[in-house]
């Protein structure tokens, strides 16, 4: 979804401008300095490639198709800095070649599309691709559009212009479906890659560093996320709460983590930091778990 | 997708080709950033002036003009309906007036300003020349890569296939393997032409007073009704 001019707020165009453009410019100095000169003639292709794949049309229901986005096939075949430049040139065409996409508001379209798109296209394939390759595909190219267009409708609704309840819940239904076809349409387009071309898609080493920096930025929300959380009940709590229904509720097994705080630990802070951190630590022995059994069986 | 149409939308250049493209660039900024912080009539009718004027100088064709503005305006118009529907008219005037005024400085800017123009003036203004070289290569095979897409698609049809997924993901395949052969075949071929790393960039002229006095006219046109409202 291309934001046009004359919809965003002066605050939040100007501030997506002024994140979105300098890590644009730092990501392509940067590009320039690593890469050999061979690079701009495959950045520039690859961008025309993206235009075209858009003229291919995937089957998603008897009578309707759509198309590949491409912002995660991107990310997974030239990692996610040469994306970033690449779908921040195709960016500039639409909005200052067929005017779709404003000037103002590209600093928001990059920022949604080529960051956002690219790096949440990347992270699942990078962390994935050794035990379950195609789940990291389908989950880059459903997390790249997803979120993309999240993004969007959150600075639409920053910027005061009215989107009814239904009219929102609508449009992220239609980015879920368009999220999920980008996904299965990642994972095909990959699997004719490899077919054709085996070692393409890879994923790039990373550096330990980054892993830890990850790790590290998990913790800390699962340690310290309690603090920003809403203390209101979640939508299905909320019904259950109105119509009745809470108050018959039972439980079979006692829980050592129920309500998300670890049991017998007086102080809540600790108590709910605690179950954070542990909740995160089962959830890595559980994915660790089992990528080892699909490693074993494939 | 509709087929990409790259015909000119006006009648030969106009008097505003003789600003220098950086210039243009700033011009229609100013103009965008006028509309995005004015919010009353008195702030938007000497935009919408200048955008009249800008069209007149720029030669644009009526017919063209509407192509593209019913083009360009459908998504905004959308959402401008969405806020009528919901009773907020107040703001439904105020992004019809917003989006209909920045589309139409988009496309003065987007109808004088051929794309080499538009990467080199980029290029003066500070953006990273691997970006500016990328863009001119994407458009530069943005053409030639879409009818390769149009044909294989065709192909696909043609032989019963066009309702698969797997189809589908073949075909894409196939065009980002031809696709990635091809960008070698460039380099080698640019490499033959003496390609040391950096593309020739379109020259830029030194400005002159025609384009102190565009940006000028610009400047006064987006921030002067606004001006008049903080000082009344």
């Amino acid at each position: 979804m291309h934001i046009p001019d004359g919809f965003l707020a002066t605050p939040v165009w100007a501030t997506l401008d002024v994140v979105s453009l300098p890590i644009v410019g730092w990501v392509a100095r940067r590009a320039r300095a690593d890469a050999d000169e061979s690079r701009t003639p495959l950045l520039g292709v690859l961008g025309a490639f993206v235009f075209a794949a858009q003229m291919i049309n995937f089957p998603i229901a008897p009578g309707s198709s759509a198309h590949l986005l491409g912002g995660a096939l991107l990310a997974c075949t030239v990692g996610p800095a040469a994306s970033m430049i690449v779908l921040t040139a195709v960016l500039v065409i639409q909005a200052l070649v067929f005017q779709d996409g404003g000037l103002l508001a590209l600093g928001a379209n990059i920022f949604n599309i080529a960051i956002v798109g690219s790096l949440a296209g990347y992270l699942p394939f990078w962390l994935l691709h050794r035990n379950w390759r195609s789940g990291g595909l389908f989950l880059g190219g459903m997390l790249s559009v997803f979120l993309s267009g999240v993004c969007a409708l959150t600075q639409l609704m920053l910027s005061g212009v009215g989107i009814p309840p239904t009219v929102m819940w609508g449009a992220l239904a239609m980015f879920a479906v368009s999220s999920v076809v980008e996904g299965v349409a990642t994972v095909a387009v990959v699997r004719a890659i490899d077919r054709i071309s085996p070692a393409r898609v890879q994923p790039g080493t990373g550096s330990a560093a980054a892993q830890w920096i990850l790790a590290g930025i998990a913790a800390v929300l699962a340690g310290l996320g309690f603090l920003i959380a809403s203390g209101a009940p979640d939508s299905l709590e909320a019904i259950a709460e109105r119509t009745g229904i809470a108050v018959r509720e039972t439980h079979f097994l006692p829980a050592p983590m129920a309500n998300y705080a670890v049991q017998g630990v007086e102080l809540e802070s600790v108590a709910r930091a605690s179950a954070g951190i542990m909740g995160l630590v089962l959830v890595y022995l559980a994915v660790v778990a089992v990528g080892r059994a699909l490693r074993r069986s494939a | 997708m509709r087929r990409f149409d790259p015909e000119p939308i006006t009648r030969g250049p106009g008097i505003l080709r003789h600003a220098e493209a950086r210039t243009r660039l700033i011009a229609a900024l100013l103009l965008l950033i006028g509309i995005s912080v004015g919010r009353t009539a008195g702030t938007f009718i000497p935009v919408g002036l200048a955008i009249l004027a800008g069209l007149v100088l720029a030669r644009v064709r009526p017919r063209s003009l509407l192509v593209r503005a019913i083009a360009i305006t459908a998504l905004p118009l959308s959402f401008v309906l969405l806020n009528y529907l919901s009773g907020d008219t107040e703001r439904a005037l105020l992004l019809l007036t917003r989006s209909l005024l920045s589309a139409g400085v988009l496309l003065i800017v987007t109808a004088v300003t051929p794309l080499p123009e538009l990467t080199g003036a980029l290029s003066r203004l500070g953006a990273p020349e691997v970006l500016t070289e990328t863009i001119q290569l994407v458009y530069r095979y943005l053409f030639v890569l879409t009818d390769q897409a149009i044909r294989m698609r065709d192909a696909v049809s043609c032989r019963g296939g066009s309702g698969s997924l797997l189809a589908a993901g073949g075909t894409v395949g196939v065009l980002f393997a031809r696709s990635y052969a091809r960008a070698e075949g460039v380099h080698r071929a640019m490499l033959s032409r003496g390609y040391t790393g950096s593309l020739p960039g379109t020259a830029g002229s030194r400005l002159q007073l025609a384009d102190v006095l565009l940006v000028a006219v610009c400047a006064a046109a987006g921030f002067g009704g606004k001006v008049l409202d903080v000082l009344r």
